[in-house]
């Protein structure tokens, strides 16, 4: 039981009244454990408010007048300062403790006198609440400097007479706990967490005192422990990597960064997570990333994504860490591109359209993989990504003899792709991953234009021929590079894909009308024909090149036709493109194997011209055959070479080549191995030769895009300095390929000359409308 | 103070009863116009002959359509803005052009005759550029003395001529017009450090710049040569 308080002092009596109060603060102080009892606190609470009040005249009642106010306010003071000196005296006595301690014991003394302290505090406040409310609010309100309230001025104390001259080794003490736990032990962690909150709350505004701050916290506890971790994760990390793999290293920096958020989360201030990790990416990323970016070869070398995931993290924590691995990854890619393309390269000219695009494919598709799962799709590697294939997809080795091997290739393989053929690998998954495929690498394609040649005059051969394999694979395609060019680089395609279905219907009517207007005897002596009517601005085909005289009964049916084509659409010009016309012929002189039935013969035109020469007589010169087909040289000679080959025909003497002199026998004895044979082949040099025109046609269709394209901006913008002419017209063109500075100032010299364009002043041209 | 001063106004009645007796001279003549015949007399009393820069200095100022022709309107108009009246006056200022045209001064004068010289080369209507033949025998005589000098440490002239040639393709006027700013610009700094691929340059232009540096070693930059030397 704690001593019975004195009698209550007088309340004009200021050395009294302070006796009295002492001994109940100290009590609340140091005893606070064993309780107060409610008369001995109202004791001291009215002790402390009589003398506050004890100035005024009791005849004015509340009303303060400035002559009593002033005497209050001296009184408030003097209580004041008697507890200032009574906390300074009390915390002397506490430092004084503290210095018997180190360590954690010192942690732990410090942590509970706080605790104690800041209770006592709260206490004492109430105790002390008339003084706050009246004398310490007015002081306040006047502006007084060093006048808080009671609680805050118990803080300040503890702050100038305690914290003062223990904080170093109280941090110290802090830090030693922090390393052991770094270094594998178990500690008390949470009483770190207590000097903490304590630190946080000596952070004290000396403007407002209500209004706390983190400046204590973050001079005498952030500041420092940055330093400690700096210096720890510094030191071990060297030591780390010079007894282990950066792989290793990578590995161990990864689960410090960690360590340290979660350490900050459990027992440090929310506050200190972001400087935290800068400061330990700093000695852990930062110090050793050109160690580390030196192993990102050797990892993409091995494909080890798991700790090139953990490099990508690592380094995308730090400022500009990435950069450097862009570049690489970048030169990288394009390296494996390009020794994808090395191996395949050696076939030359031979080379296999599918093997090609399945190399370019094959590096895309690893280090696209790698992008997504180990950098996280950052869009930056995707660029870098993209610039490796354009370059391996444009510059290669295949390459090297023009830059327009890859459409061509690309085109080539789409072919073959949708045609007909004998592997059946087209289930309708395949196709569409397959032209998946195919537009990827289109993407990369820099001259999209020698693509959209090849590729329209392989669909026109496939339209024509009938070869294409499914109508919707190939209106699935279209849409494809619709989508990826716009609609008017598959305009032609879609109008070639209109024409068929036009002349589909164009055919069923025709036989309708042959029914109608046809004596039925003719009707069934007249060869049983379909036609394709293409519109010639659409369909990248050529005139025939060589003259040719069908055989009459060809010309009566192509003749009948015309007469009920220019019945129906008058004024418009058929052309006979002979070379892409074909038939069927039975030869009734022979019989196909094994059977009574006469063989049929798949020929060109051209073969069906000179076979039906057979009719009349059993061997026919070469000299007639050329005199009355009309077929030059060059196209009469391989059809001819075919015929013979396949032993249809004999030519006289043996083994002849085909020229005048020669005489053909027809192989009345010809064994037909099949029902149908196929004498219509392409000969190689044709298609060799088809090639080549069509890289013709490219370079002048560049020509007139690239003036078009120059008419269309300096038709809008009228005036234009020659240096962003030439820009914008780059700009508006690459998509379909990548023009050159000089072409496109030929092309202005043309438009120039045609006056079309004007040179101005400064560089400048104008348009001439 | 003769600066100052304006120059005589001709009288434009006297430059049209000039022009109607040089009409008399010429049996092609209609009323507004001279032919060959009329104009080379008309020359010849000026001094300049046809093999010579003085006649395409002539043909600018009355304006000629065509080699050998002029009108009535070209020939008062011209003369009238040039201040010559008479036929001694006309002839003194011609000599005094022509011997003035190579002078850095009088690049102005120069640019018109230059000009105007490659409309004289059109014979037909709607043709737009001369052959390499005609267009060389007038840059021989616009880029040589008394007019521009095209050389310096490299005969300029003597390479373009050839390269032309070699070339053989025809010229339009815009090559004609940029070969004038050409020949200035190579005079200024003959190492062409000026040239840019992405300049406004016609391609031919272009092409000779690259043959120069390429086939025969001129126009090549001193100072990129020293730094690489320095390597």
């Amino acid at each position: 039981m704690p001593a019975p308080m004195p009698k209550m002092p007088n309340k004009d009596d200021p050395v009294a009244t302070w006796e009295f109060l002492e001994i109940g603060v100290d009590r609340i102080m140091t005893q606070l454990s064993e309780g107060m009892d409610s008369k001995t606190y109202l004791g001291l609470y009215s002790a402390i408010h009589n003398f506050c009040t004890a100035q005024k005249v009791p005849s004015t009642g509340t009303f303060q007048s400035n002559g009593t106010k002033g005497g209050a306010h001296l009184l408030g003071e003097d209580l004041y300062q008697h507890l200032i000196n009574y906390l300074q005296a009390h915390l002397d006595g506490v430092n004084q403790k503290s210095q018997t301690h180190t360590n954690e014991a010192l942690i732990a003394f410090y942590i509970k006198e706080w605790d104690r302290y800041t209770t006592a505090a709260r206490y004492i406040n109430n105790l002390f609440h008339y003084l706050n409310r009246h004398w310490v609010k007015r002081e306040v309100d006047e502006g007084k400097k060093n006048v808080y309230d009671i609680y805050t001025l118990h803080l300040v104390r503890w702050k100038l007479d305690m914290f003062a001259s223990t904080h170093d080794s109280i941090m110290n003490a802090c830090l030693r706990l922090v390393e052991k736990e770094r270094n594998g032990e178990t500690v008390e962690n949470m009483q770190v967490k207590a000097v903490v909150q304590s630190f946080v709350c000596l952070g004290l505004d000396e403007s407002d005192s209500r209004k706390p701050t983190l400046e204590v916290y973050k001079d005498y506890f952030e500041k420092p422990f940055l330093a400690a971790t700096s210096e720890y994760y510094s030191r071990e990390s060297k030591q780390f990597l010079a007894d282990n793999t950066v792989v290793e290293y990578m590995k161990k920096a990864e689960t410090r960064l960690e360590e340290e958020k979660s350490r900050a989360l459990l027992y440090l201030l929310p506050e200190i997570v972001t400087p935290l990790a800068e400061a330990c990416e700093s000695v852990l990323i930062t110090e050793h990333s050109a160690v580390l970016r030196e192993e990102f070869q050797v990892l993409l070398d091995a494909d080890r994504q798991e700790d090139l995931a953990r490099m990508y993290r690592l380094l995308s924590r730090i400022k500009e860490g990435l950069d450097p691995l862009r570049t690489r990854f970048e030169t990288h890619v394009r390296k494996c591109g390009l020794s994808a393309v090395e191996k395949v390269a050696a076939d030359g000219d031979n080379l296999d359209p599918k093997v090609y695009v399945d190399a370019l494919l094959e590096v895309h598709t690893q280090y696209q993989a790698l992008v997504n799962t180990a950098f996280n799709g950052d869009s930056e590697f995707v660029r870098s990504l993209d610039n490796a294939c354009r370059e391996f997809v444009n510059r290669n080795k295949v390459c090297k003899s023009g830059s327009t091997r890859s459409p061509e290739l690309l085109a080539k393989y789409t072919d073959t792709l949708l045609k007909k053929s004998g592997a059946k690998m087209s289930e309708e998954d395949d196709m569409e991953k397959c032209q998946a495929d195919i537009m990827t690498v289109f993407k990369y394609i820099e001259d999209k234009d020698v693509f959209q040649k090849f590729y329209s005059r392989m669909l026109a051969k496939r339209l024509v021929h009938t070869t294409s394999s499914s109508e919707d694979a190939e209106l699935s395609m279209i849409g494809k590079l619709k989508e990826a060019c716009g609609f008017e680089y598959t305009n032609k395609l879609q109008r070639m894909f209109q024409d068929i279905q036009i002349s589909k219907d164009l055919n069923s009517a025709y036989k309708g009308w042959l029914a109608t207007n046809l004596e039925e005897t003719d009707l069934k002596n007249a060869v049983d024909a379909s036609y394709h009517i293409l519109g010639t601005g659409f369909w990248p085909l050529n005139a025939p090149t060589t003259t040719f005289a069908p055989p009459q009964i060809i010309t009566k049916t192509s003749d009948r036709f015309a007469s009920f084509y220019n019945n129906k659409h008058q004024g418009r010009k058929l052309s006979w493109l002979w070379q892409l016309c074909k038939g069927e012929m039975r030869a009734n002189y022979a019989r196909a194997q094994n059977t009574r039935v006469a063989p049929t013969f798949q020929v060109s035109t051209y073969q069906m011209a000179m076979l039906l020469l057979f009719n009349e007589s059993d061997t026919v010169t070469y000299d007639e055959m050329a005199s009355a087909t009309k077929l030059n040289k060059e196209t009469l000679d391989p059809s001819l070479g075919i015929l013979v080959k396949a032993r249809v025909l004999f030519a006289e003497p043996e083994n002849a080549k085909p020229e005048s002199g020669t005489v053909y026998k027809l192989n009345l004895g010809f064994k037909a191995k099949k029902l149908k044979i196929n004498l219509n082949i392409t000969v190689r040099s044709e298609s060799k030769q088809e090639v080549e025109d069509t890289h013709k046609t490219i370079e002048e269709d560049r020509k007139m895009l690239i003036q078009s394209a120059i008419v269309r901006i300096m038709k809008s913008r009228k005036k234009l300095k020659h240096a962003l002419l030439v820009n914008d017209t780059i700009q508006q063109i690459k998509n379909r390929f990548t023009p050159k500075v000089s072409d496109i100032k030929k092309c202005i010299d043309i438009l120039l000359e045609k006056d079309y364009l004007e040179r101005l002043e400064g560089d400048e041209l104008g348009y001439l409308a | 103070f003769y600066g100052t001063a304006p120059p005589p106004s001709p009288s434009t009645t006297a430059l049209n009863k000039l022009f109607d007796s040089l009409r008399s001279a010429d049996s092609t003549s209609t009323p507004d116009k001279i032919g060959p015949e009329g104009t080379m007399a008309y020359f010849g009393n000026l001094g300049v002959a046809l093999d010579d820069v003085g006649c395409f200095v002539v043909s600018q100022i009355v304006a000629s359509p065509g080699m050998g022709e002029m009108t009535r309107a070209g020939f008062v108009n011209g003369w009238a803005e040039a201040g010559a009246e008479t036929a001694q006056q006309q002839a003194a200022l011609v000599r005094a052009r022509k011997a003035g045209l190579g002078k850095k001064e009088n690049r102005g004068v120069l640019r018109g005759v230059y000009r105007h010289t490659f409309r004289l080369a059109l014979t037909a209507p709607g043709q737009r550029n001369i052959d390499v033949d005609t267009a060389v025998a007038m840059w021989g005589l616009l880029f040589t003395a008394p007019s521009l000098e095209w050389k310096g440490s490299v005969d300029w002239l003597g390479l373009w001529t050839e390269f032309v040639r070699a070339r053989g393709k025809a010229i339009n006027a815009d090559v004609w017009n940029q070969t004038l700013v050409f020949a200035e610009e190579t005079l200024k700094d003959e190492g062409l450090g000026w040239w840019t691929e992405e300049a406004a340059w016609p391609a031919l232009v272009d092409e000779f710049v690259k043959w120069c540096r390429e086939e025969r070693g001129v126009g090549v930059q001193k100072k990129a040569e020293e730094d690489e030397m320095s390597y």
